[in-house]
């Protein structure tokens, strides 16, 4: 199983993400590397999230390498780096695109400031 | 242009010339043509006949547009060609540069056309610091058309030069022969065009409507943002320039970033900044809210989507924060460069809710508002919890990124803008005084928007119970007793960094101020170490790194005194604010009505003119929104409910201001003002 695939499951298992409370449309990730494209197909309406493994259309389509998307999801880096490298090709609407980068994690957490800050966030 | 430079641009798309339109950029300095932080062309040299070309003058059309009349030959001492050369040069996604030659000779003339050209593709970045490339450049001939290409792995970038006449294309540029009957004439059109390539050699991102658009539509496009606008009718000559100037600016300063369709948000300025960033688009956006709203709409929007979401040292990223500057060039790319976005600031994330807020109160847009609601929560969550690294209740600054973070997280961000009264610099983090004021005030506009937008009378209870207990530390702690006014910062024991800066009169436009302590605010900030006559100093004379041509520590800004002149008003100093205003709107008047982004801080009277700062950006967005501001604070304009208050407090010299057509939840609306208040006078 993949970082991508880990990631993806869980965000089917909460089925639920407040990030994106104002998004309603579908993304889809075109996953390519040797063998078939593999497709994950994320429908938001209003936070609410399925997954599954469609080829629909979608007003967002995100294809790149699998190792890359691995990567991004591990946040070893970004969606809007990987785009302006070239790594990247988003068809459609991009701000679904700059939405659909909340869900994922950051390059580096956890520095002592960082921790610090952590312990006075109210619950 | 007085540094002898030629600026046209359009979006994040600018080309930065000589006089004659020429092009011959060394490693560190800012000519060529510039698209998304990529320097697209280096060199850009028009020969004819084997010479090079000697400007009789250069037009400034429009902000896009420029037109350099030529005669072959240098170095003479009179002119007397029989040949005329005319480039015509417009900013789209690239540039189309219209090549006219005229024979004014009663035979016929033949030679040789050339243009040279080259690209170095440098990022901005590289471009301030002198880097070298990681990259291989490669250039080729393709059907006539000159291909220079830059390729670093996956990232790739494309320079395409044609015309469309017939050109030898050669790897150094493009050649014509030319034969020109007497008196006739000939032309070509060259176009340059900068491509960023995606995955399989696909363009990264789609056309924008100017790219297909033609010279035409860019002018419709402007006198239908100019006819949009209020109308302004008044006595002040110089005030109408300097009015039209700031309109024409903003139009130029527009910015559409990749996400926001046709959009457009205020960039921060030329040549270094035409990008988005938190701050500059915010504060812009408020400046121009009366007259042009939906830059603040498409601002919202943009940061919104943006938002910090997850905890980032490398982008200094937390939950809530609004973005500091994004960046689009090769060293952002490759995670050499933070700006991806990169989110070290700490102002943009209350000044978000503040725009939100006015901007609901101008245009009714409570649509907005209510979709954008977690994106308020988050921001006013944010100032509670991952900025309260003191741990004392206070907004504080300090950057997790060490190599490549911003040092200083305020508007003074130079390194030593922050110190004490002796000249010795806080440590971190820094809890600057502004910054209060600015989280003050976004806890009052949230706990409205709660209670009318959000159905949330709790949350706003709770917002309106921290403001005040704000307020209260706040005229405890940051007190100077001695000096009667507020400390720049804390330090980061919570002591007082004691030094007299202009940070005080943000407070005003917060209204963190306690009533009783507002006057002792005001007498400083009109008071004769910080006030110079043109406006107020960043850094008050008598201060240890108080120096008149210092970026931060005693020039003046603009932008700086259109808010301190909000917050005299906001206080009932009617007298005040117009004097600042009428200070930096004479000093305008030396600038063409275009204010530079900061100018000396010397005494009026020993320089008579106000002295521009040497390395300023200009045309920025934030001097640019500054005149409008002014406007809006001498007419009182404020919105109650669904209407519109006016009270003029306009000087004598301005005469009578007239303000016809103000958009706003009103629909349209005028305002009047008759110049009764007594500035003083200059000899």
């Amino acid at each position: 199983m993949t970082s991508t695939h880990e990631f993806f499951d869980d965000l089917a298992r909460r089925g639920h993400d407040p990030l994106l409370g104002r998004v309603t449309a579908d993304v889809r990730f075109d996953l390519v590397g040797s063998g078939e494209t593999e497709h994950i197909l994320v429908r938001i309406d209003h936070g609410d999230i399925t997954v599954s493994a469609e080829d629909a259309p979608a007003q967002c389509v995100v294809s790149g390498d699998r190792a890359l998307l691995d990567a991004i999801v591990d946040g070893g880096t970004s969606i809007m780096t990987a785009l302006l490298r070239g790594e990247l090709a988003v068809d459609g609407d991009p701000e679904l695109l700059v939405l659909t980068q909340r869900l994922f994690p950051g390059r580096v957490a956890g520095s002592r400031s960082e921790q610090a800050a952590r312990e006075r966030r109210s619950p | 242009m007085s540094d002898g430079l030629v600026r046209i641009l359009h979006g994040n798309t600018f080309v930065v010339s000589d006089t004659r339109g020429d092009i011959e950029a060394s490693a560190d300095d800012p000519t060529g043509l510039f698209s998304f932080d990529t320097r697209f062309l280096s060199r850009w040299v028009l020969t004819v006949g084997g010479e090079r070309l000697t400007a009789l003058s250069t037009d400034d059309l429009q902000y896009f547009e420029t037109r350099f009349f030529l005669v072959p030959g240098t170095g003479t001492v009179y002119v007397n060609a029989t040949l005329t050369v005319i480039r015509r040069r417009a900013v789209d996604d690239g540039f189309r540069e219209q090549l006219t030659l005229l024979n004014h000779d009663g035979s016929p003339v033949e030679l040789t056309v050339r243009v040279d050209a080259d690209s170095d593709f440098a990022d901005l970045f590289e471009v301030k610091d002198a880097m070298a490339k990681k990259g291989t450049r490669t250039t080729r001939v393709e059907d006539g058309r000159l291909v220079m290409a830059y390729e670093r792995g996956t990232f790739q970038r494309t320079t395409t030069v044609s015309s469309t006449k017939p050109a030898r294309a050669d790897e150094q540029g493009l050649e014509f022969t030319v034969r020109i009957e007497p008196h006739g004439s000939w032309d070509t059109e060259l176009h340059v065009v900068p491509t960023l390539l995606g995955p399989g050699g696909r363009r990264l991102l789609p056309d924008t409507p100017v790219a297909t658009g033609r010279w035409q539509d860019m002018e419709d496009d402007l006198e239908r943002w100019l006819a949009a606008a209020p109308r302004l009718v008044c006595d002040s000559d110089s005030l109408r320039a300097t009015y039209r100037r700031s309109l024409v600016d903003l139009a130029a300063l527009r910015f559409t970033p990749m996400i926001a369709g046709s959009r457009s948000l205020p960039a921060a300025g030329l040549p270094w900044f035409m990008t988005m960033f938190g701050r500059d688009s915010i504060l812009t956006s408020l400046q121009a809210l009366p007259f042009t709203p939906e830059l603040a709409a498409t601002t919202l929007r943009v940061l919104g989507d943006w938002q910090g979401t997850r905890v980032d040292d490398f982008r200094d990223e937390d939950p809530g924060r609004i973005l500091h500057e994004m960046r689009y060039g090769e060293l952002t790319a490759f995670e050499e460069r933070p700006h991806s976005p990169y989110y070290g600031s700490a102002d943009a994330t209350p000044l978000y809710v503040v725009l939100l807020d006015e901007y609901e109160r101008w245009t009714g847009d409570d649509e907005l508002v209510r979709g954008f609601e977690p994106e308020a929560r988050a921001a006013l969550r944010w100032i509670d919890t991952y900025a309260d690294l003191q741990g004392n209740g206070y907004v504080a600054y300090q950057r997790r990124n060490e190599q490549t973070g911003l040092e200083n997280q305020c508007w003074k961000d130079s390194w030593d803008s922050i110190s004490y009264h002796d000249g010795r610099l806080p440590g971190f983090p820094r809890a600057t005084c502004e910054l209060q004021g600015y989280a003050y005030d976004a806890k009052v506009r949230g706990a409205r928007l709660a209670r009318q937008f959000w159905g949330d009378p709790g949350y706003a209870d709770e917002l309106e119970a921290q403001a005040e207990d704000l307020k209260r530390r706040f005229n405890r702690d940051f007190w100077v007793e001695d000096g009667q006014y507020y400390a720049l910062a804390l330090d980061a024991d919570g002591a007082r960094v004691d030094a007299l800066s202009s940070n005080i009169g943000h407070l005003l436009w917060s209204g963190i101020v306690d009533d009783d302590r507002a006057a002792a605010i005001a007498d400083h900030l009109l008071g004769p170490r910080l006030f110079s006559g043109w406006g107020v100093r960043t850094l008050a004379e008598g201060e240890a790194r108080y120096n008149p041509i210092g970026y931060h520590v005693g020039t003046v800004w603009p932008f700086d005194n259109s808010f301190i002149a909000w917050g005299l008003r906001r206080y009932g100093f009617k007298t005040e604010a117009a004097r600042v205003a009428a200070g930096i709107l004479d000093a305008a008047d030396y600038f063409a009505g275009r204010l530079p982004e900061a100018f000396g801080g010397y005494d009026r009277d020993l320089t008579k003119y106000p002295v521009q700062y040497p390395t300023a950006c200009s045309p920025q967005a934030w001097s640019t929104g500054a005149p409008l501001l002014f406007l809006r604070t001498l007419l009182g304009l404020d919105p109650m409910g669904e209407h519109l208050l006016v009270d003029p407090a306009v000087p004598v010299d301005i005469g009578v201001v007239e303000l016809l057509d103000i958009p706003g939840r009103w629909g349209r609306i005028d305002a009047f003002g008759r110049g009764l208040v007594d500035v003083g006078r200059w000899p």
